[in-house]
């Protein structure tokens, strides 16, 4: 009889624990956690210090690569036109954004790519590349300590619409949808993760995964792709607005570029 | 491109003073042990093997190292400060490629004047 | 005439160097340890024995000191790629009181040295941070030699929540 006194006890502990921690789990849920807090405190270190940050690497190239001139035309670059690359403080926050009258949505790294090939007439980057990442790091980095702000007006509010839909969107093997995890499941165990809210206030974030810098497009390729769901091409239309839904949910959060995430 | 390296400390040092020296080194470090995904091939083995400091032409710290470092290493060491001099950091990697970081450093005595390793006398 | 002289004499270096290396081969000294400084291009699976081994080539039946070593590195690592170490050694750093090397091992890696660290005289502190991989939760082992032929060795267990592929 004493034996089963005793267990019990320790159950109701271990259901008084697992209750508080709920609790605090949802009160989390209400306001905006930066990815950095759901990190070990190891990553955290990596972070706070800018020299042993390794996404500096990828800053510093891209302020080299700000200055250089272009393959065919050697006095064009983007310092010509743009200045100073501090000049560019704030640039990234407006992004992604519906380009001109044209009704197209297109972030940073594809206005650079615009950028490259009509006004510096050269050839732009592939998805992906160092130097493109570079560049987008080094232009985001400026904006550092800035609030994300996005306002959802009349030009961007059908893709917003779009970013929404796919965001509580089930799909793949699994028939998981974002706001599964992100929002209803904050703060558990993901086999070894810990579930953030999936903001992309870091990004581009230097990936300890892959030891290099990834863009939001690549980051979300492999959610779905863990979600055993087809993943969308790198700067396709639905990615782009997944973004913009993404960076809209983040409004209020600090840009941390570059972060550095599991 | 060529390759990034960082090199820090503090610049301006008392005698006797012990100061850490941050160098960070981008390099992927291959191990030789990694496949492609798609074809399967085994990526040959590339990484730095050597990290050598020297001040003011003398050996102070080397590092030896093996595919089990990560990629962009990064290396702290501490050296005492005697004399201004020249700091250097080698890196070596496994074709003999080296890459160089350097830097000047000041040694001041209490009076505030600069400790030189050279010293003329008539 | 002169060629077969120094044909001869190449002959007879080969065969001395190579008595020699099948003596130095036959008292356990690890094969792994190098294959390390080769360039390798093939898999390999972890060993235990072979860690052993390398462990006790490094101390070769010396005794160990106490309270020589102190190791930082964190409980829970999030990815094996980056485990950040500190290590320090607690010593005066004198001509006669200083580390020559210090090894640091991860055991449960293919290759288990990770990094062997030189010291010098009068250098200040014999302190050195890094970061290396890791393939699994295992331990990290720092073993120092002393310039007096003194070994120390000091380990702490790291849980590493996704491993390195290395």
């Amino acid at each position: 009889m004493r034996y089963k006194s005793k267990r019990y006890t320790w159950y109701y502990i271990f259901l008084i624990i697992k209750l508080f921690t709920l609790l605090t789990i949802s009160s989390f849920s209400n306001d905006l956690i930066s990815g950095y807090y759901f990190s070990e405190k190891s990553t955290q270190e990596i972070q706070n210090d800018d020299f042993t940050n390794p996404g500096f690497i990828w800053v510093e190239l891209g302020k080299k690569i700000w200055n250089q001139g272009n393959n065919k035309n050697k006095n064009l670059s983007c310092y010509s036109c743009h200045g100073n690359i501090s000049e560019m403080k704030g640039v990234s926050l407006s992004f992604p954004k519906v380009r001109g009258d044209k009704s197209k949505l297109i972030n940073l790294e594809q206005q650079i790519n615009i950028c490259k090939a009509e006004n510096m007439k050269g050839e732009s980057f592939k998805p992906e590349d160092k130097n493109l990442l570079a560049l987008a790091t080094a232009i985001t980095y400026q904006s550092r300590g800035l609030k994300q702000n996005i306002e959802i007006n009349k030009k961007n509010k059908p893709w917003f619409e779009m970013g929404k839909k796919l965001y509580f969107k089930k799909i793949g093997q699994m028939g998981l949808a974002c706001n599964q995890c992100h929002d209803e499941r904050v703060g558990m165990n993901l086999r070894a993760e810990k579930v953030s809210q999936g903001h992309i206030n870091g990004f581009p974030t230097y990936m300890l995964r892959w030891s290099k810098v990834a863009s939001v497009h690549k980051r979300i390729q492999f959610c779905n792709e863990q979600a055993r769901a087809l993943p969308f091409k790198i700067f396709s239309d639905e990615y782009n607005a997944l973004q913009l839904y993404l960076t809209w949910r983040g409004k209020g959060l600090q840009i941390e570029t570059p972060a550095v995430r599991k | 491109m060529e390759k990034l390296r960082r090199l820090k400390y503090k610049k301006v040092v008392k005698k006797n003073e012990k100061i850490k020296i941050k160098t960070l080194a981008e390099h992927e470090m291959e191990p030789g042990v990694r496949r492609d995904p798609k074809t399967g091939i085994i990526y040959p083995r590339l990484i730095i093997q050597k990290v050598t400091a020297k001040y003011n032409g003398k050996i102070v710290f080397r590092a030896n190292w093996f595919s089990g470092v990560s990629a962009n290493p990064y290396l702290a060491f501490y050296i005492s400060a005697q004399e201004s001099g020249l700091l250097e950091v080698e890196w070596r990697d496994d074709y003999s490629r080296t890459s160089y970081k350097r830097g000047y450093l000041k040694v001041i005595d209490q009076q505030g004047n600069e400790i030189l390793p050279i010293k003329y006398e008539i | 005439m002169n060629k077969i002289k120094r044909n001869t004499l190449k002959i007879f270096f080969g065969t001395l160097a190579f008595i020699f290396s099948k003596k130095t081969l036959a008292n356990g000294n690890p094969y792994r340890d190098r294959f390390q400084s080769y360039r390798q291009t093939f898999r390999i699976e972890p060993n235990k024995l072979e860690t052993e081994r390398i462990i006790k080539n490094i101390i070769k039946d010396r005794e160990l000191i106490k309270n020589l070593i102190r190791l930082d590195v964190p409980d829970t690592v999030e990815d094996g790629n980056v485990v950040p170490v500190t290590f320090a050694i607690n010593c005066s750093m004198e001509e006669n009181d200083f580390p020559k090397k210090v090894h640091v091992l991860a055991l449960e890696n293919p290759f288990p040295e990770v990094a062997i660290y030189e010291f010098f005289p009068k250098i200040g502190k014999a302190e050195v941070s890094f970061r290396c991989r890791m393939r699994t939760s295992s331990y990290i082992m720092i073993i120092a030699e002393m310039i007096d032929g003194s070994v120390s060795m000091e380990k702490k267990y790291v849980d590493v929540m996704l491993g390195a592929c290395s």
